[in-house]
């Protein structure tokens, strides 16, 4: 990646304000965010099926041509810090307060987003790196509150201590809601592991738009009731990142070619709890930054010419980007490089401000080199992201899934 | 897996006509005729050559030595899921000129294939340009030609190379001259070379290679591989409608595949080179479990016919329940058929019948019962007389599933104070 701005005079100015900074920033953060942590249903894979309205077709058995998921999802939250000598991260997986559902069908790697239709099947590899379609997917809290969603995903296959490890990530829109959901705008993501019985052991972020605050409190939630570490092997480091002041620019670097832009865009990395619960009359959530860890530094490569993305038709992006993680002394701890690699983005419009441009995105990609206390780093990205255009203004929920199996990124005790 | 669904033509729709359903010939016929076959396990083990699995390394051409093996699974318990594994006495060599060859390379016998590095941390292609398998003093043996895939995998605290491939016979002289036949190969490429099993099926329709005196008792060796163990099965259709074929078609409503069930049996295969290279004839015994399975051509539109050197390609999913003797499931594995590799095979006892052979590789992809929490690779060999349902079908295979089983929970106890347990 080249790191030499450049600023043609065709491209738009994305630093000027229709709206103030401050007020962008404000709209962008009026969204409900779910960290949780999914772990697999014991005995699902007994019933699990990829055609579950006809048992008796065995394209459908599951793990052939797809992977029916089924997993408890429970609160999580993981807290970084950086200090001399490394990362500590304080993880914690606390009480169950729902499901995650997802049928995952291998397909092409050339599929394009479609909801309304399945893709060309292909036969699950778990030592190549496969595309699928998340075809039906489901975030339930209690009976009557779901995220019904559509996305993409990708299977990352490493080897752990000499260990074939199947890692898998996602992204998907959110389609229909019910209960505190229903009508709402969101964006789920997951990374994690499929388990040998064909489960999904991981993360997923979820974040849905909420300008009435109805989900988003600023009360305290009740204190997370941590659990046995349902995964020994994997530390996920949640991260909040903005601009560290509306002074900070974005520039246009090299263009990657076609109609392609690419965007640089610097940010600053905290720690950060985000907390939920699934309370019986619907979800609250709310978030409390912390330690600031460093900079970021992404550049984003999307076509600018692209009408604003849909539910039907998101326009795809990718990134290549690095995190350095600093002491608070400024001492350096390490860096991680990574990059999305399936990125899907929406127009995003703020009622409060209807001339105001917005972008809702998100995607994954895998972690490909790391320095200092990442030495040899493997894992995925994801992002969860909404942002303003002109000015541009950053509100990003990542998380970096770290395999772990040494936890030399866990906090002790 | 129903690997015999890979008989299907190219799409056809619902509607489409049905082609013919028979043979003429009774099933029973066919089945006494694609059982004529000499069917036996090998055991490869290396004993040194220039060839190296160490990261880099871009080929293996290796002289190798080639055991007996015998595997006899034990009608399925309570106790779960268990053979023996003999390694026995050596019964000739195998000389081995293999290289890796990128994803997309076509192979063939007349093409070498490009330099390219073995990756020990992914998965990878192979060709094996030319394995030549002598028996005894031999006079007996085959040349051959075939692809396969390296698995990087642990078994125990162990990180191995585990290897599946498909070759084919091309050549055979002794007594191998004039057949046609096909063999997979599951194991390990090791520092030293290629370890491990090698399941072969040659057809045999004038039984030459049975013909002879009694086949000597297997001399057991050490274990070679005590990490590791071998369950080999048969299976064959049955009567009734749990046992019929029926076919897939898409959301689209364009066919995808077969369903075909099968009847899980014991099996007994075995030779011996004293006097000449010679097999028994291959043992069925009784059903000890079903298979449910799923399968399809790998290549859409690609001509249905399989040669030696464009061999039709399939793939598959399938599930193996394995009973006790009340009939209750003791253990199931789902297995994925990543590479299928069909040939047209003619039976000259009945020659319009649409004779297939096949072998297959892939991983088991997830264990229930007995095999919950275990890994491991399914393979075998297959012949086959194939009508689209409701037609006639006729099959017999030939599976093994090598489990990655470093604390023995699979192995049955040998009667030898020479074998292991």
């Amino acid at each position: 990646m080249s790191t030499q701005p450049i600023s043609p005079p065709s491209l738009p100015d994305v630093n000027a304000q229709i709206t103030p900074y401050d007020t962008v920033q404000m709209m962008l953060d009026q969204t409900a965010n779910f960290s949780m942590f999914a772990v697999p249903v014991a005995g699902h894979a007994d019933k699990a099926s990829l055609t579950p309205n006809n048992p008796n077709d065995w394209f459908g058995l599951n793990g052939g041509y797809g992977l029916d998921l089924l997993s408890n999802v429970h609160r999580f939250e993981s807290i970084a810090q950086t200090r001399s000598g490394g990362m500590r991260v304080s993880q914690e997986v606390g009480q169950q307060t729902g499901k995650f559902h997802c049928l995952c069908l291998f397909g092409p790697d050339d599929f394009k987003w479609n909801p309304k239709q399945v893709p060309p099947p292909k036969i699950f590899d778990a030592w190549r790196s496969q595309r699928f379609v998340m075809q039906e997917c489901e975030v339930t809290f209690g009976d009557k509150q779901t995220c019904q969603c559509y996305g993409i995903g990708r299977t990352f296959p490493i080897v752990v201590d000499g260990r074939h490890v199947l890692l898998a990530a996602g992204v998907a829109n959110l389609m229909k809601g019910t209960g505190k959901f229903e009508g709402r705008e969101g964006t789920l993501i997951f990374t994690g592991t499929i388990t040998p019985q064909l489960g999904f052991l991981g993360n997923i972020n979820l974040r849905v738009r909420d300008a009435e605050e109805t989900i988003v409190t600023k009360n305290e939630l009740p204190p997370i009731e941590t659990i046995q570490d349902p995964d020994r092997q994997n530390t996920f480091i949640e991260l909040r990142l903005l601009k560290h002041d509306k002074n900070v620019r974005t520039s246009f670097g090299p263009p990657p070619g076609g109609s392609q832009v690419s965007l640089i865009t610097p940010s600053e990395m905290r720690s950060v709890r985000y907390s939920y619960i699934g309370a019986p009359r619907g979800p609250k959530t709310s978030m409390e930054t912390g330690q600031v860890l460093g900079p970021m530094s992404a550049t984003v490569f999307f076509d600018l010419g692209a009408p604003p993305g849909t539910a039907e038709a998101p326009v795809p992006f990718t990134t290549d980007e690095i995190y350095t993680f600093n002491t608070p002394s400024g001492e350096g701890v390490g860096t991680v490089s990574c990059g999305v690699v399936e990125g899907i983005s929406f127009g995003l419009k703020f009622p409060q401000a209807p001339k105001q441009p917005g972008v809702r995105f998100a995607g994954f990609g895998p972690i490909t080199g790391g320095t200092g206390a990442f030495a040899g780093a493997q894992g995925v990205l994801t992002v969860n992201s909404l942002i303003g255009i002109s000015p541009h203004t950053l509100s990003l929920m990542h998380c970096l899934h770290l395999v772990d199996p040494g936890r030399r990124y866990r906090q002790r005790g | 897996m129903s690997s015999s669904s890979v008989l299907i033509p190219s799409a056809r729709s619902a509607n489409a006509p049905s082609p013919p359903a028979t043979s003429g010939f009774a099933p029973e016929v066919i089945q006494r005729l694609i059982d004529q076959v000499a069917g036996f396990n090998l055991y490869v083990v290396p004993d040194g050559g220039s060839g190296s699995s160490s990261q880099g390394s871009t080929g293996f051409v290796l002289s190798e030595t080639l055991h007996r093996f015998d595997v006899t699974l034990q009608r399925p318990d309570s106790q779960g899921v268990r053979a023996t594994n003999t390694f026995g006495e050596t019964v000739g060599r195998v000389d081995i000129r293999w290289f890796m060859i990128p994803e997309s390379f076509v192979a063939r016998p007349d093409r070498q294939p490009p330099a390219t590095r073995l990756d020990t941390s992914a998965s990878q292609r192979f060709v094996m340009q030319e394995t030549t398998f002598t028996f005894g003093d031999g006079r007996d043996g085959f040349r051959s030609f075939g692809t396969g895939r390296t698995f990087p995998m642990k078994v125990g605290n162990e990180s191995r190379i585990v290897v599946g491939a498909i070759g084919n016979l091309t050549e055979g002289f002794g007594k191998f001259r004039g057949h046609e036949g096909n063999y997979t190969i599951c194991g390990d490429l090791t520092p030293n070379g290629f370890k491990g099993n090698i399941l072969v099926r040659v057809q045999d329709d004038n039984g030459n290679l049975r013909a002879g005196g009694n086949i000597a008792p297997i001399q057991p060796q050490t274990d070679p591989d005590p990490q590791t163990t071998y369950l080999l099965w048969a299976a064959q259709k049955g009567k009734g409608p749990d046992q019929e074929n029926s076919a897939s078609f898409g959301p689209d409503g364009q066919l995808r595949g077969l369903n075909i069930p099968t009847q899980l049996k014991l099996l007994e295969l075995g030779f011996g080179v004293k006097d000449g290279f010679r097999a028994a004839n291959i043992n069925v015994g009784e059903v000890m479990g079903r298979e449910i399975g799923f399968g399809r051509g790998s290549v859409p539109g690609a001509d249905p016919s399989g040669t030696a050197l464009n061999p039709f390609l399939f793939e598959g999913v399938a599930h193996y329940s394995f009973f006790d003797s009340n009939k209750k499931t003791v253990g199931a594995i789902t297995t994925n058929v990543l590479e299928g590799r069909r040939f047209d095979m003619r039976l000259p006892a009945a020659p319009t019948a649409p004779g297939l052979r096949f072998g297959f590789f892939g991983p088991i992809v997830t264990g229930q019962g007995c095999f919950e929490g275990f890994e491991g690779m399914f393979y075998g060999s297959t012949a086959s007389v194939f009508y689209p349902p409701p037609g006639d079908h006729v099959i017999t295979h030939f599976y093994m599933a090598r489990i990655n089983d470093p604390e023995g929970r699979f192995r049955a106890a040998f009667n030898n104070e020479l074998g292991w347990s």
